[in-house]
């Protein structure tokens, strides 16, 4: 992953998971412009969880599968570095110790009716509610100062639906190369 | 021998003691088996066993898993050709839709998303198109400003043609197929996908394209293709040349420095793209032979006279697809995802009625006369002919005796002159205008004359092309001037004249589309109210019998594009169409003047 790039400052990333009809997990991540424009897509095979990770890993299961695995696989393989990085799935936070960039996660319609308190702040980013682990206050202020011109034209929601739609689109080229 | 003796008494106190006292009993020793038995090794058998077992079984986990495999797409980030720093323009009309400049996005509605079309293969290159954000979300964009804010269908529109690499924009006339194209060309140049596209127009529309291309990409610089034949070569070959404008006789003329160009064009598109219908045409032939990365065709009658029309199209859009001898269903299926088609009545619900009405005339007597003279003469000529008679001898007649339904030839009376003159004063006493639509020249010039009070202006093959845009700023701007006179081949397409709330078809055109696309220059976006199309019909003559087949065919033509609509095989007039006009049979072998 490239570093200091002056363009860096414009770049956004986003980081989604979806499950597939067997459960499994695949995550996708978008790099934009500031226009919103795609730079970069990554996305990941299906991750499950087998018997003894579910047993073993309890209730941390989550954060180890969508922090560590997922989300840092997704992180290596960007080539440029992102000034910031949203995410819509609470695990993913868990990757916020492996990473040296601002994380962010995204109130979204979807996952408003989780519980946020505890390890996690909360605050407002234009006219949507964003939340960063208690660690990383910072990551805060990072973020408005980074998002606060563009937040209030920007949805920070709608790119995880083109990347869930992506992860979906990339799957079914996957399966017809493989069928091909 | 000696015992122990105990006392009593220290017994109780909790204390003992013991006295020995000698018994003097004599004592031998001799040996017993009982001691001997103490000295030998004890008979036990002993036997071991081994109390460890086999180590446990034991199941180790690898927790720490290597990363999941990613799928890595990296697109370029291509910078624009265009330079994206607008300044704010200013724009004086006084359209209710004009906007802002920017685009304002209304985030209760529904975002347009881009897909990429089934012929797009490449994974990445789907990828590309899906993860573009909504093109409300682009045309937001400082740098993208629009005079007005499009309408749903043509932000769906440019949804569909900005991923395509062949594409027919086939809206109805009046839609905005040139904004819908122009945006999406724009949208193309700022994404850096695009950098040289070629614009083939008919002749008349240059300056219309360059008059909506000031309005809607003011930024996109245009190369216009003009003059001598040193001159043309020189703009044909301008390595900075975004945009180049061209018409199609120029395109015919240039062909061989176009087919010479070593650099492809990112985009060739193609306005009234039915003048390449005819196949084997130069037109056509001069077109294909472009060399091209994308290849779109904008046309209000992508059927105008039969389905070989559409085929000719799809020769230059997707080489290949389609073929003549395919069932109507099977070519429905291949162009389904090319073509797009909306009409006024699905998508534009608030846009001004159309009124469409038809003018029964009486004819003069002095025209009735002359009328009935050349019909006599003249179907008495056709059946002496016999099978000698062609195409050519039955539209020579037609000509004729349609003229005389317009003016009769000995003394310049005219019924529909008359019934348009009253007409026209009540449209011009309330400050209205309107178009009329002639097939002659020679009738337009007639009616001139009479209309002059109107302050009539003419628009046809004999008004030069340098005086064309100035007949049409006048009509449009001019508060005396309240009528335009204009061929259906000069006015019928391209033209924007929505300030006319009144539109008279002076005499029939051979084809509803032609007709349909006249009527469709005064009702368009903008039109500012009810549009009035009068239909001029001679009672009892040939106009009469032209349209009860015009309907019929008018009719076939809206399911063309429908599912269920079967393709007509002929949308203009066959052999036998025309020669029943005058109850005459069709003559065997081919005809080659086609209707």
């Amino acid at each position: 992953m490239k570093t200091s790039n002056p363009m860096e400052k414009n770049r956004l990333g986003f980081l989604t998971i979806a499950s597939d009809s067997s459960q499994a997990r695949l995550g996708g991540l978008l790099l934009v412009n500031a226009s919103g424009r795609p730079l970069e897509f990554h996305c990941t095979a299906a991750v499950k969880p087998n018997r003894a990770q579910e047993i073993l890993y309890g209730p941390t299961l989550g954060q180890y599968l969508c922090g560590e695995q997922i989300g840092m696989a997704l992180c290596n393989a960007l080539k440029h570095r992102p000034a910031i990085l949203l995410t819509d799935i609470k695990d993913v936070l868990a990757l916020r110790p492996l990473v040296d960039f601002p994380l962010l996660l995204v109130v979204t319609e979807q996952n408003k009716r989780q519980d946020f308190s505890g390890l996690l702040v909360k605050s407002h980013l234009g006219t949507r509610k964003v939340c960063v682990h208690c660690d990383y206050e910072q990551d805060l202020a990072k973020g408005k100062a980074m998002l606060e011109i563009s937040a209030e034209n920007l949805d920070l929601q709608e790119p995880f639906g083109r990347i869930a739609e992506a992860i979906s689109e990339a799957q079914g080229g996957s399966r017809k190369q493989r069928v091909a | 021998m000696s015992v122990s003796q105990h006392s009593e008494s220290e017994s109780n106190s909790g204390r003992i003691s013991t006295t020995p006292i000698d018994l003097a009993m004599p004592v031998t020793l001799f040996s017993s088996g009982w001691q001997t038995a103490l000295h030998r090794s004890p008979k036990i058998d002993v036997k071991s066993c081994p109390i460890e077992g086999p180590f446990p079984g034991v199941i180790s986990f690898e927790l720490r898993d290597k990363l999941p495999a990613v799928h890595r797409f990296v697109f370029a980030d291509e910078q624009g050709t265009l330079d994206l720093a607008l300044s704010p323009r200013g724009h004086g009309s006084k359209n209710s839709r004009r906007s802002t400049g920017r685009m304002e996005r209304n985030k209760n509605q529904p975002a347009t998303r881009i897909k990429p079309p089934a012929h797009t293969v490449k994974l990445e290159e789907r990828l590309w198109y899906l993860l573009q954000p909504s093109l409300e979300e682009l045309l937001t964009e400082a740098s993208l400003q629009l005079p007005f804010d499009p309408f749903p269908y043509q932000i769906a529109g440019i949804a569909f043609l900005f991923p395509r690499y062949a594409a027919v924009l086939a809206d109805e006339m009046g839609l905005g197929k040139t904004m819908q194209a122009i945006t999406s060309v724009r949208l193309l140049l700022h994404a850096g996908q695009i950098r040289r596209v070629l614009l083939i127009c008919p002749k008349p529309l240059v300056t219309n394209w360059q008059r909506e291309f000031s309005v809607w990409a003011p930024e996109i610089p245009l190369n216009v293709i003009s003059g001598n034949a040193e001159q043309r070569a020189w703009k044909w070959n301008r390595p900075d040349a975004i945009l180049t404008l061209a018409n199609y006789e120029l395109i015919q003329r240039d062909h061989r420095l176009l087919r010479e160009t070593n650099r492809p064009y990112d985009l060739v598109l193609l306005d009234e793209a039915q003048r390449i219908k005819n196949r084997k045409g130069a037109t056509a032939s001069a077109v294909r032979a472009i060399p091209r990365l994308r290849s779109w065709a904008l046309t209000g009658t992508p059927v105008e006279n039969s389905v070989e029309d559409l085929v000719g199209i799809f020769e230059f859009v997707a080489p290949g697809q389609l073929d003549e001898q395919m069932r109507a269903s099977q070519m429905a299926k291949r162009v389904s995802d090319y073509v797009l088609r909306r009409t006024k009545d699905k998508v534009l619900t608030d846009l001004p009625p159309k009124l469409v009405r038809n003018a029964v005339i009486d004819l003069t007597p002095a025209q009735r006369e002359s009328y009935r003279l050349v019909e006599e003469e003249g179907t008495v000529r056709l059946s002496r002919l016999g099978s000698q008679a062609s195409v050519t001898h039955v539209f020579e007649l037609i000509l004729r005796l349609k003229q005389i339904c317009n003016f009769d030839p000995v003394t310049d009376e005219s019924a529909k002159a008359d019934h348009l003159l009253a007409k026209l004063e009540e449209i011009a006493a309330s400050g209205k205008k309107a178009i009329v639509f002639s097939q002659y020249v020679a009738s337009l010039e007639r009616l001139a004359l009479r209309l002059r009070s109107f302050g009539s202006v003419q628009y046809h093959g004999k008004i030069r092309p340098r005086i064309r845009e100035q007949v049409l700023q006048q009509f449009r701007e001019d508060p005396h001037t309240h009528v335009i006179l204009m061929s259906y081949g000069a006015g019928s397409v391209g033209l924007n004249l929505q300030v006319a709330e009144y539109v008279f078809l002076f005499d029939r055109w051979w084809n509803p589309a032609i007709e349909d696309q006249a009527i469709n220059r005064a009702h368009r976006i903008g039109a500012a109210g009810p549009v009035t199309v009068t239909r001029f019909l001679a009672q009892a003559t040939i106009e009469e019998r032209i349209d009860e087949i015009l309907e019929q065919k008018r009719e076939i033509f809206e399911a063309i594009f429908s599912s269920q609509g079967s393709i007509p095989q002929n949308m203009g007039f066959s052999q036998k169409e025309i020669f029943g006009l005058f109850n005459l049979h069709s003559p065997q072998g081919p005809i080659s003047g086609a209707a």
